[in-house]
């Protein structure tokens, strides 16, 4: 996979886990092929290459003493900034080597969950305002690992014109697909000097039976919002209320994919979670088995690779093009 | 891990300076007048024994086109050399000596590159951080005087310490550790208390670039009618510490250029030797 450059997709926000999950443990995560190692200290999360400058051991393996992460291998001692502090081989009197210093990555806590990027993020992370809005229930319906590039999975997740046929029986129906037509594009700058920081489009559907989102005949109206690269979040609202997916998404490798998938609802209060959760559950795994076999795996940006449609792909396109404007020639 | 032909045969070339030296590769035990089929520098060998004798084939072509590769029997291993060695076995005279108990304590087949487990059994400094409690302090881990010198078959050193409690020896006794060096992959270290001297000697086979096959015997001249299984327990333990961290190092291959990884002045001046070496012998990462 080596002629897939995904260096362009460094400066932003991943999602690397929920909060709870990063504790006194160092977590090793991977960004875009880069081994991290994740902690947790009195001062906050931190996030250093996982790989000890002396004998290239793994820091995750390792120990957390006060804001330090302590190489399990003879000690080497790093602080959140990635400098050696201490290697207890030396003498008292012997200084840390000056160059004694790993990479390290700006960390953050959001929605409940542990953010990294490994360059000077050009976009804050992507927002989910339903996580602090008092009126809406949130709960973490699921991790997914998928042998998938994330550019892959986030423009199925964003299709639409794939319900009914992946999805025939539970969203839609595969006789009768109709069209679904996305309106109202508008691409959204979060800061001057970035050309696409992602965007919104909206789109209707007369529910069918078999989901559990609406009641037969009822038109739902639906908005998704993308935010650059990799992380979708989308609402749907319905006469008895609104409910938001928000897809963190973490791009492992060219071909390995991490997400999480929340689920906001300010309706339905009294039906538990694991209704709304296994639902959901099952459109995703009838997903990956489609996401997973396309090939390249990677996407490819030039829209010249594959054949698109001009009314039918048009998210894709949108996709692909805001892609274009970041630099990524594939994700 | 199975490569693609091409990335096999660039394995193959970087590991070609490593075929001009013996390198164990079987229990000796384990070889008789059946073919055993064996991997030496990414090489497919089979192995077989006729009138007492070992003998090692390519694994790869008709067995009559074939010349045999050099091999023997010594010290309970099988040693294959795919060309002529430019050195000796590493010698073991414990191992015949009468008055010490010797016996094969643990073998094993890691993730790792030979090069990569060797340096780590040599350096003296992890000890108390992969084998805290049983070979050191991590509140006290700064590194002795080590006394080093080159030698013609690799290099020598030794160094003292206090023992801690252990089937070598009881607590609070000084114990003298001496390294004996064979290029590339085996050491011979004699631990010397007041009770006697116990010697492992440890040896890696490169079955591939990245994977190895180790072996640790144990030689003593004391408590030889002790029974043997908790000193094996005991190094088991010890190596199975090791193999979580050294199966975790990158890049995968030792690297011999000295400015892929940074050293440490006193501290690491057995690793240093150890790459200077291998440098000097036209060997590559290992």
């Amino acid at each position: 996979m080596s002629e897939v450059d995904l260096s362009p997709l460094r400066p932003y926000w991943y999602p690397v886990g929920p909060s709870s999950e990063i504790g006194a443990e160092p977590a090793a995560v991977t960004i875009l092929d880069e081994q991290v190692v994740v902690y947790r200290s009195p001062g906050g999360v931190h996030a250093l290459q996982d790989l000890c400058l002396h004998r290239g051991s793994r820091l995750s393996l390792g120990t957390v003493r006060d804001n330090c992460i302590v190489c399990p291998h003879r000690g080497w001692t790093y602080g959140p900034d990635g400098r050696c502090v201490h290697i207890p081989s030396l003498r008292a009197t012997q200084a840390v080597p000056a160059e004694a210093s790993v990479r390290s990555y700006r960390a953050c806590e959001e929605f409940g969950m542990v953010w990294v990027a490994l360059e000077e993020p050009r976009l804050p992370v992507p927002e989910f305002p339903e996580h602090e809005d008092p009126e809406y229930h949130v709960f973490l319906a699921a991790r997914w690992d998928w042998t998938a590039s994330a550019g892959r999975l986030v423009e199925n997740s964003l299709d639409i014109g794939h319900l009914p046929w992946v999805h025939g029986g539970m969203l839609g129906d595969r006789d009768n697909p109709g069209t679904i037509e996305p309106y109202n594009f508008s691409d959204q700058p979060y800061s001057s000097d970035h050309p696409n920081a992602g965007f919104t489009f909206e789109w209707d559907w007369e529910e069918v039976d078999r989901s559990q989102y609406g009641r037969p005949g009822e038109r739902l109206h639906y908005k998704s919002r993308l935010y650059m690269p990799y992380t979708r979040r989308n609402t749907m609202y319905a006469p008895k209320g609104n409910l938001t997916l928000y897809q963190p998404t973490l791009p492992v490798s060219a071909d390995q994919v991490v997400f999480w998938y929340f689920m906001a609802r300010n309706h339905s209060l009294e039906v538990p979670d694991s209704h709304f959760g296994s639902f959901s559950a099952k459109l995703l795994a009838d997903d990956k088995i489609i996401v997973e076999n396309q090939r390249p795996r990677s996407l490819p940006v030039d829209l010249a690779e594959e054949v698109h449609l001009r009314a039918a792909d048009t998210v894709s396109l949108h996709y692909r093009r805001a892609l274009a404007a970041i630099g990524a020639r594939h994700a | 891990m199975t490569m693609a032909p091409a990335a096999a045969t660039d394995a193959r070339s970087q590991l070609a300076p490593l075929r001009r030296y013996w390198h164990p590769v079987e229990d000796s035990a384990a070889v008789g007048n059946r073919p055993t089929a064996v991997t030496l520098l990414e090489e497919d060998l089979v192995l077989f024994r006729s009138q007492g004798r070992v003998h090692a084939l390519a694994d790869s072509r008709p067995k009559a086109c074939v010349d045999p590769y050099r091999a023997e029997d010594r010290y309970g291993l099988v040693w294959v050399a795919l060309e002529d060695p430019v050195a000796d076995i590493a010698p073991f005279p414990e191992y015949t000596d009468s008055s010490y108990r010797s016996y094969l304590s643990v073998t094993s087949s890691w993730n790792a590159s030979a090069g990569r487990f060797t340096e780590n059994g040599l350096d003296i400094t992890h000890f108390a951080w992969v084998h805290p409690g049983a070979l050191g302090d991590r509140d006290d881990a700064e590194c002795p005087a080590i006394d080093i010198h080159v030698t013609s078959y690799g290099f020598e050193y030794a160094y003292s310490r206090e023992s801690l409690e252990s089937p070598f020896a009881t607590g609070g006794q000084t114990i003298h550790s001496r390294t004996m060096h064979h290029l590339p992959f085996t050491r011979r270290r004699i631990l010397t208390s007041d009770a006697g001297h116990s010697v492992q000697y440890v040896t890696a086979s490169p079955t591939r670039a990245r994977q190895c096959k180790i072996w640790m015997i144990e030689s003593r001249n004391h408590h030889v009618t002790d029974p043997i299984e908790p000193y094996i327990d005991f190094s088991r333990e010890l190596l199975e510490q090791d193999r979580q961290i050294v199966e975790s190092q990158r890049p995968e291959m030792l690297p011999i250029d000295l400015t892929t990884e940074l050293h440490l002045r006193g501290p690491d001046q057995v690793a240093l030797t150890y790459r200077r070496l291998l440098a000097d012998a036209g060997v590559a990462d290992v």
